[in-house]
């Protein structure tokens, strides 16, 4: 399979990033040939094959529902870019 | 002692801390100033006044009569593990102010056995790289010849132990990050199972494949390092709750072992001087009274493609968590909340990162997830079972640990394919979670060293470090250092 700019520009997106016209083209010759080479794995037969998520089976971890102390507010507060009354600022969100 | 600290292990600089020959204090000293008149830019961060205190109160316990491997015995931290109030930056502009409220479990770790953290290494940015020159803050040199990369991503671990800054440090291994450097530099390196240490606080790059691990100048310095910070941790639901490795017999050789070595190892792309080293390491294990074993691997020709897929994927989530607003930059101008995601992001990444998060968001979009992601995970279930069968006949499997010695920067950064495949040795056993090591195996005609790579089954660390430790004895193998 092979990507074209439209596929380049709709990733970004996703990926919340932007890209100048020039990275834009850059970027896809490279992906292209990254693609190119991870496609080796649709060679191998995967028939009836589970896939694998985590190499030892997940199992749900559970403790008991009591309260316990949290990380003090104010110290998470100091690694975010702007905060204000112990809340996160951001742009206004809803008109 | 002064200088001659320089030039010790794990082991010895412990036994010299026992017996008072050398204070806690006197080791951080030198280990800092070391670091600031080195010029391989190998450190991001430098903690003196931490690193200080953590010696004298270091040398107070052992005033006490406490004892331990690490007690009083430097070390540096890769920068994507979090300590306490020390910057914690992942090589990343994004992070270059994040300064983590908690330590990592595995920093609590060394600082309950008393080791002296002295700094936070360089590394590629997120952790993505093979050679160092992703990172935000220039690219690390290689000890050996400073025209040559240190591999990656734990380039600034891998050149900090063997370039003489400290004997133990600390990387994060997610397709080969602790073995591929410790190959290009000619140390020690050491990732565990999946599960054996726990990842609290390591920044996630691709969380089903990321694991802690060790650089060391000796084999046996990595069992003391391991025995410190390996252990069930429940704040990692990921982390196995097993009885931990004994390493008491580590130099009870390789008599019976049986070492599987697969054809598919030796490849187009090996460098023949690698090549001629290892097939020499398999003559030092047959006269070691191994039994050597052909297996057959036929899939670890596709684990490079499997892995990049797998792994970008699941960067790709956990870097969206990079928005501007909990940590991190945020863009200085934006119209909206959309468009401060777009612009802190942009300018908070580098390339690579930025490659990967849109590989893996490509993998994982409707329309291409069945084909590449779920595919991948279908090629994981089959890695896992060629090993499980591969151990069935043999206790430990033998291979290079990089197809190419170090190379020059610049050399493979322009096409980040070929710089993907250096990785081709290092990363099935990420795919399917085993713990395994890169020890030096000679030099080429340049000089520069070449890695033996050892793995083992699950949970079976104690008898890959034995194999390793055989290895390094009878190799009479000396760390490089200039």
């Amino acid at each position: 399979m092979k990507a074209d700019l439209k596929d380049v520009e709709h990733i970004a997106k996703l990926s919340r990033l932007s890209f100048s016209e020039e990275e834009k083209a850059a970027f896809l010759e490279e992906f292209n040939n990254t693609l190119e080479h991870v496609e080796s794995i649709f060679s191998v037969d995967t028939e009836g094959v589970e896939p694998c998520s985590n190499v030892f089976s997940l199992q749900n971890v559970f403790r008991e529902d009591l309260p316990k102390e949290s990380m003090d507010n104010e110290l998470l507060m100091r690694t975010a870019p702007a905060a204000e009354d112990g809340a996160y600022l951001v742009p206004k969100t809803v008109e | 002692m002064q200088q001659a600290t320089q030039t010790l292990t794990l082991t010895e600089l412990s036994g010299a801390l026992r017996t008072g020959a050398v204070t806690a204090r006197t080791l951080a000293e030198e280990a800092l100033s070391r670091i600031r008149e080195s010029d391989l830019n190998a450190v991001n961060y430098l903690a003196e006044q931490e690193a200080l205190r953590a010696a004298e109160e270091a040398d107070r316990r052992r005033a006490a009569g406490e004892d331990g491997p690490l007690l009083g015995v430097p070390v540096l931290v890769k920068d994507n593990i979090c300590t306490k109030d020390i910057p914690t930056t992942c090589s990343s502009n994004m992070l270059k102010n994040y300064v983590p409220p908690y330590d990592a479990e595995v920093v609590t770790r060394l600082k309950e056995a008393g080791a002296v953290i002295v700094g936070k290494t360089n590394m590629d940015e997120f952790a993505m790289g093979s050679s160092n020159e992703t990172s935000a803050f220039g690219p690390v040199k290689n000890p050996v010849d400073p025209a040559y990369v240190p591999g990656g991503s734990s380039g600034g671990s891998a050149a900090a132990v063997a370039g003489g800054l400290v004997p133990l440090a600390l990387g994060s291994d997610t397709g080969g990050s602790i073995r591929q450097p410790a190959a290009l530099v000619g140390a020690v390196g050491v990732k565990p199972t999946y599960g054996r240490v726990s990842r609290y606080g390591l920044v996630a790059f691709a969380s089903s494949l990321d694991q802690i691990g060790v650089f060391t100048r000796s084999v046996t310095d990595a069992a003391l390092a391991l025995g410190v910070i390996m252990g069930y941790d429940p704040k990692d639901s990921t982390s196995q709750n097993l009885p931990l490795p004994d390493f008491s017999d580590l130099d009870g050789g390789v008599k019976g072992l049986r070492v599987g070595v697969a054809d598919e190892y030796f490849i187009e792309g090996l460098d023949p001087e690698i090549e001629q080293s290892v097939r020499a390491a398999v003559e030092v294990f047959r006269a070691g009274g191994a039994e050597i074993k052909k297996i057959s691997m036929p899939l670890s020709k596709v684990g490079i493609s499997a892995y990049y897929i797998i792994a970008c994927a699941e960067a790709a989530s956990n870097l969206a968590r990079y928005d501007g607003v909990k940590y991190g930059v945020r863009a200085e101008k934006f119209e909206d909340l959309t468009d401060l995601y777009f612009r802190s992001r942009t300018e908070g990444f580098g390339d690579e990162v930025k490659r990967r998060i849109m590989l893996g968001n490509y993998v994982l979009s409707s329309g291409y997830y069945d084909a590449y992601y779920l595919k991948a995970l279908k090629v994981r279930t089959l890695i896992k079972e060629e090993y499980r069968r591969a151990f069935a006949g043999c206790d430990l499997i033998l291979s290079p640990s990089s197809p190419c010695t170090a190379f020059k920067f610049g050399e493979k950064s322009a096409d980040p394919v070929s710089m993907y495949l250096s990785d081709v040795y290092t990363v099935t056993a990420n795919i399917a979670g085993l713990p395994a090591l890169s020890v030096p195996c000679g030099k080429s005609s340049k000089g520069l060293p070449i890695g033996l790579h050892l793995a083992a089954a699950p949970f079976e660390e104690s008898r890959l470090l034995r194999a390793a430790r055989y290895f390094e004895t009878a190799e009479g193998f000396k760390w490089i250092t200039k």
